[in-house]
């Protein structure tokens, strides 16, 4: 059993578990913090997308080991900040929502690069946002609330 | 072999300043220890079951000297430990190394990248930025403070500890990166190849092996390495003495795929790529092609949106009068309520016993030991269902768990409801199960052989249908040009993102709560409480809102078990599929064998169509018979044939269990049909839209089937419409040296709601509700497409109210009345049709009791519709199609075999669009989930098991590989049209692939015979074109 401290959402939070142990289970069982989704539990969905140290990540992979004297954000904490206003107005307003499932993870995807890649042109944020992956088909509307999001941005960085 | 991720495994961390401690711990534990990076691979190995979980973990990171990218003297020096997204983004990185930044954007996601390390990667000796390491001529820093070629490194059976990496500061004279997925972005690697142009003396004084020759030391050139997934990457050490042996020349091109060959081992596909991009590369020695293809960013502002021309049947781009939908915000918020979100106090946990065994008769079933184990609660079989455990449209045949047989992998036989997740898991695999395997049949044409085993007791052959018209001797006598082609259309996957599962509690008034995402609760409540044995009264399903469904939630998946599972244990139970139950167990699109042999005579009108179909339904009916008949109805298109000759059959195998999926039937042989009649159009010497054009059927026309269907002109307004566009008008071949663009187009219509005989009709009501809104009360869920916002807009008209005055009730049995299944592209044009008949006597409810002083109940008008059908007596015939044209334009990379879908242009009829942003979505999302189909998905079996069984190796499109996409609505309707709006939730899928099919044929020059075309086919085709 491993057993560490990180904040959560701002607050201080300890657990306890097995070593391997994955945040996504962590935020969803014991925090009640359903907005990360499990979807592929492998990484490759970017469903469960959280930000460590505000950085993005899977927290499909992230291990209790991996969690001492982190701080973890999730969509709970983003989406009532303020700060990710535009990026989800921007996805609201250019049709980038239907089922949902992924939303979350796009707006932590998108508003971590809208806040912290300042000279991202449109054609990177493309490529950086490509990590989450949605069925219903949304890339089209994505796509335009990337270019809304970036496109008056000065190029370059 | 269980099929259940293990528990998650607890290791000792061994965390070591000093890299030596770290290697002395590593030696120490043995096999039973490992060095981790971000363990973003390593932890795939134990949940994967290909490796056991380590008993201790080495962390990188803790390293001295293991994070930092820094220039010392000559070097460029990487941390092991830097995260992947540092490499790519670091300023040094792209300054003097730019092909290692090039590899390592390449590489997974943004967020697998922050976790992931250059060490970790190199670990894998798989990964892309180990391509560009060794091309760069990489050293790597181990534990003893020694550098060493990487190249040597990387030919120990055991990596010691990398702690640091370093190449060369000098930035390489010219490189090149190339990554061969499935996708543009976030794809595995099939194949990764690194070119470094490195100027004269080598500071990688390590010789090549022997039997590769000996490249020149000194002068600039290419150092090159490649490899992928099961291919070590290695330097290409022949395909460098080669190029040494003729400095300035291009190589022989069979002496280079010789090489290629050699270098990769034997691997002949992949050499095959390497080889081609490999002489492309060095033929193009400045200025190197674009390494990736044109992104659709690039694509933007290029007229595909440009307004309408004059003559255009469309109004404009839908997107001009998007509007947000009312619930994006909470949608964006992460927790709008899926039931997979729900875990109330006190909830169990449950894990299914499913077969190792595609097809298997159970000789036993011993749940004694699991049902003693810590936690558990319950432990069930079929035995414990009240009634007869199978289910099934049509053809009762699914048992919801099995009793005596298993017929595909994931088969569920028994569940476990336990405290915790891991203590059901760990009781499932306590379950024993014997089984007496029986033959596989994973093939369809060998299952409905006469001497093959029967996997249901009526045979193999699930169903069969045919369609003859008209007179084929006289329209054989009638053809001048023939054109014949065998198709196969994959096993594509829903790939919904929330696996099938909810949770299911006792109501503690002796019933149950199933919240359950699905697109018919009412039909769910009812077999729910037929297996229970329980009064359906006291059963309720919530099935909305809905991860996505796209028909694999159409019937019911696991709900009965949940289900039995609470009524045994009296408590609250969850279960959801992982993703690797989910593949196993969930419905996919039939796959189809597709044989048509059309004609046309001289003057491009159609004779004679004969279609034989061959679909592989899988273990289960489900919705089989009902997609075959689909496929016969959208064979033969919106075209008059002089006459049709179709015969199609459906087989039982045990490829899994395919069953409804969006396009339904009649995408499959829409792309067979659409490819014929561009052959035709060419053998006849049209354009493939003057021979569509000139072979429409007319607004009064019958049906398909010969059937009266409501009169409707879209598909000619469709065509006419994409005839205007820009795309059309412009160029529709182009060469560009490595890149081949071609304009397709495709025409389809297809059918909405369920045929004649089926259950049309559905009953919904409409309420004032206490805050004096307007209700609409339908069990229709909300599974993305935006129903909610289309019932406010049309409900807003009828009642003449604003939108808000609107409450959609969807998706609950206790809420609202049974209205059928949200399937079928029928939900909107179904309330659109009860609105407009009875919202005026509704309206005059409410003004009479308003006008009473609006004392006593509220009104409430529960409404039965009868469905509405076609009058022609042919069984399953539709009565209403609507239908849509497209442009697609395509572009194939002739070196790799890989395509990019780049521009779409959808023109949808579909009468009047209720709700832009709802069918904008549907047609989108539909559009990619067809260029999916013919681009990129397929989920093959092999003896019956699904090789991929994640979204790792079954693709589906990303934010790359999307098209710039617009859509036209084309909203006419006949004057007298009773119909109003068509169904626009799947008619994008069927576009989507037809018109992508379409122009991937067109780039290519040849047909693929297998869709999706992936880049071996292609290449094949490419390499057979004159």
């Amino acid at each position: 059993m491993t057993e560490v401290q990180f904040m959560l959402n701002g607050a201080p939070v300890s657990t306890r578990g097995p070593a391997a142990r994955r945040l996504l289970d962590i935020l969803r069982e014991d925090h009640g913090l359903t907005g990360a989704k499990p979807g592929c539990e492998i990484g490759r969905c970017g469903a469960c997308l959280v930000w460590l140290d505000e950085e993005p990540v899977n927290a499909c992979l992230v291990m209790v080991w991996q969690l001492a004297g982190r701080a973890v954000r999730t969509i709970e904490s983003v989406a009532a900040d303020p700060a990710s206003a535009p990026v989800r107005e921007a996805l609201a307003a250019c049709g980038a929502v239907q089922c949902g499932y992924c939303s979350a993870g796009q707006v932590m995807s998108l508003t971590w690069l809208h806040q912290q890649q300042p000279g991202c042109s449109p054609a990177q944020a493309m490529a950086l946002a490509a990590g989450n992956l949605c069925r219903c088909g949304t890339a089209p509307g994505i796509a335009r609330a990337i270019t809304q999001l970036f496109g008056n941005r000065p190029p370059g960085a | 072999m269980s099929l259940l991720a293990p528990t998650p495994p607890d290791f000792t961390l061994s965390p070591h300043t000093r890299p030596a401690d770290a290697q002395r711990a590593a030696d120490a534990a043995g096999n039973s220890a490992v060095f981790a990076g971000g363990a973003t691979a390593l932890q795939l190995t134990w949940t994967a079951g290909t490796a056991p979980a380590p008993q201790t973990l080495i962390p990188v990171a803790a390293c001295a000297g293991s994070q930092g990218i820094r220039l010392e003297g000559p070097w460029l020096r990487l941390g092991a430990a830097d995260s992947l997204e540092r490499v790519r983004s670091h300023a040094l990185v792209r300054a003097h190394a730019p092909l290692l930044a090039a590899a390592c954007e390449r590489i997974g996601s943004l967020a697998l990248r922050r976790l992931g390390t250059l060490g970790g990667n190199i670990g894998w000796r798989f990964g892309d930025a180990v391509s560009a390491l060794l091309a760069l001529e990489a050293q790597a820093l181990d534990a003893t403070e020694r550098w060493h070629a990487l190249t040597e490194l990387l030919t120990l059976p055991r990596l010691p500890l990398l702690v640091a990496l370093r190449v060369r500061s000098e930035a390489a004279a010219d490189w090149r990166y190339e990554k061969l997925g499935g996708r543009l972005a976030f794809s595995p690697t099939r194949l990764s190849l690194a070119m470094a142009c490195m100027g004269a003396a080598s500071l990688d004084d390590t010789p090549a092996p022997a039997e590769g020759g000996s490249p020149r030391p000194d002068g600039p050139r290419w150092r090159m390495a490649a490899g992928g997934a099961g291919l070590p990457v290695r330097r290409l050490w022949r395909v460098e003495s080669l190029l040494a042996d003729s400095p300035g020349a291009l190589p022989d091109p069979v002496r280079l795929r010789e090489a290629c060959l050699a270098d990769l081992d034997g691997d002949s596909a992949r050499a095959r790529v390497a080889a081609r991009l490999l002489a492309g590369h060095l033929a193009h020695p400045k200025g190197p092609p674009p390494a990736r293809l044109p992104t659709s960013a690039s694509a933007r502002d290029d007229g595909l949106t440009a307004g309408p021309r004059e003559q255009s049947t469309s109004a404009g781009p839908l997107v001009d009068r998007l509007r947000p939908r009312a619930d994006s915000a909470e949608r964006l918020g992460g927790n709008p309520g899926y039931h997979t979100d729900h875990f109330p106090a006190g909830l169990l946990h449950a894990a299914l016993v499913g077969s190792p065994h595609p097809h298997a008769r159970i000789v036993s079933i011993d749940t004694r030991e699991a049902a003693g184990m810590p936690g558990v609660r319950a432990v069930v079989t079929a035995a414990d269902f009240a009634a007869d455990p199978r289910y099934g449209l049509r053809v009762v045949d699914r048992p919801a768990l099995c009793q005596d047989r298993v017929r595909c992998v994931g088969d569920p036989v028994a569940a476990v409801a336990a405290d915790t997740l891991a203590q059901a898991r760990a009781a499932a695999a306590a379950v024993r199960v014997r089984y007496e395997t029986l033959p596989v049949l994973d093939d369809p044409e060998a299952a409905l052989a006469p001497d093959a085993v029967a996997i249901h007791p009526g045979g193999n052959r699930l169903h069969a249908c045919a369609l003859h018209r008209g007179d084929p001797a006289a329209a054989r006598a009638a053809t001048v040009h023939w054109v014949e082609s065998v198709c196969h259309t994959p096993r594509q996957m829903p790939a919904f993102l929330e696996t099938e599962g909810g949770t299911v509690e006792p109501d503690g008034a002796g019933g149950l709560h199933v919240r359950f995402g699905g697109q018919n609760p009412e039909r769910d409540r009812q077999e729910i409480a037929r297996l229970l044995g329980l009064d359906p009264a006291r059963v309720r399903v919530s099935a909305t809102p809905v991860g996505g469904s796209f028909g694999g939630k159409d019937e019911l998946t696991v709900q009965p078990i949940a289900a039995l599972l609470a009524w045994r244990s009296g408590q609250a139970v969850r279960l959801q599929l992982s993703r690797p139950e989910s593949v196993d167990l969930g419905v996919k699109r039939h796959p189809m064998r597709i044989r048509m042999r059309s004609g046309c005579d001289a003057e491009g009108r159609l004779t004679l169509h004969e279609v034989d179909v061959l679909a592989d339904t899988g273990a289960y009916a489900t919705h089989g018979p009902e997609v075959l008949d689909a496929a016969r109805e959208h064979a033969v298109g919106p075209y008059r044939w002089q006459a049709v000759s179709l015969e199609a059959r459906l087989a039982y195998t045990n490829n899994g269990i395919a069953g409804a999926m969006r396009g339904f039937g009649a995408v499959q042989v829409q792309i067979a049909l659409e490819q014929q009649l561009d052959r035709l159009a060419a053998a006849a010497g049209l354009d493939p839209l003057s021979l569509r054009a000139r072979n429409l059927t007319g607004p009064h026309d019958p049906g398909p089937l010969g059937q009266q269907i409501a009169p409707f002109d879209g598909a000619r307004l469709a065509l006419a419409a994409a005839a205007a566009h820009p795309l059309w008008q412009g160029p529709r071949q182009q060469a560009d040296g490595r890149y081949r663009r071609a304009v397709g187009l495709a025409l389809v219509h297809r059918s909405d709601g369920y045929g004649r005989g089926g259950p049309n009709g559905g009953r919904l009501a409409f309420a004032l509700g206490p805050d004096g809104r307007h209700e609409v009360r339908v069990s229709f869920t909300e599974m993305g497409q935006g129903l909610g916002e289309a019932v406010r807009a049309m409900a807003a008209e009828a009642f003449g109210c604003p939108p808000e005055a609107v409450r959609p009730v969807l998706g609950d049995s206790a809420l609202a009345p049974d209205t059928g299944a949200v399937a079928a592209s029928r939900a909107s044009t179904m309330i659109h049709r009860a609105l407009r008949e009875r919202a005026p006597a509704f309206r005059q409810q409410v003004a009479a009791w308003r006008a009473a002083g609006a004392t006593g109940a509220p009104p409430v008008q529960l409404i039965d519709l009868p469905g509405e059908e076609t009058p022609s007596d042919i069984a399953s015939a539709h009565l209403v199609f609507g239908a849509c044209a497209a442009l697609a334009e395509v572009c194939v990379d002739t070196w790799s075999g890989q395509l990019r879908v780049t521009r779409m242009a959808l023109f949808p009829a579909l009468g009047p669009v209720i709700s832009p942003a709802g069918y904008l979505g549907q047609m989108e999302g539909g559009a990619l989930m067809g260029q999916g189909m013919v681009t990129l998905e397929d989920l093959p079996a092999v003896q019956g098991r699904y090789p991929a069984r994640n979204l790792d190796d079954y693709l589906v499109p990303t934010l790359l590989d999307a098209p710039e996409l617009a859509v036209f609505p084309i909203e006419t309707v006949p004057a007298d049209d009773r119909i109003g709006p068509r169904g626009a939730g799947e008619i994008g899928v069927n576009i989507g692939a037809v018109v992508c099919a379409a122009a991937i044929t067109a780039a290519i020059g040849r047909a693929p015979g297998r869709w999706p075309a992936d880049p071996a086919q292609v290449l094949d085709l490419l390499e057979d074109a004159p």
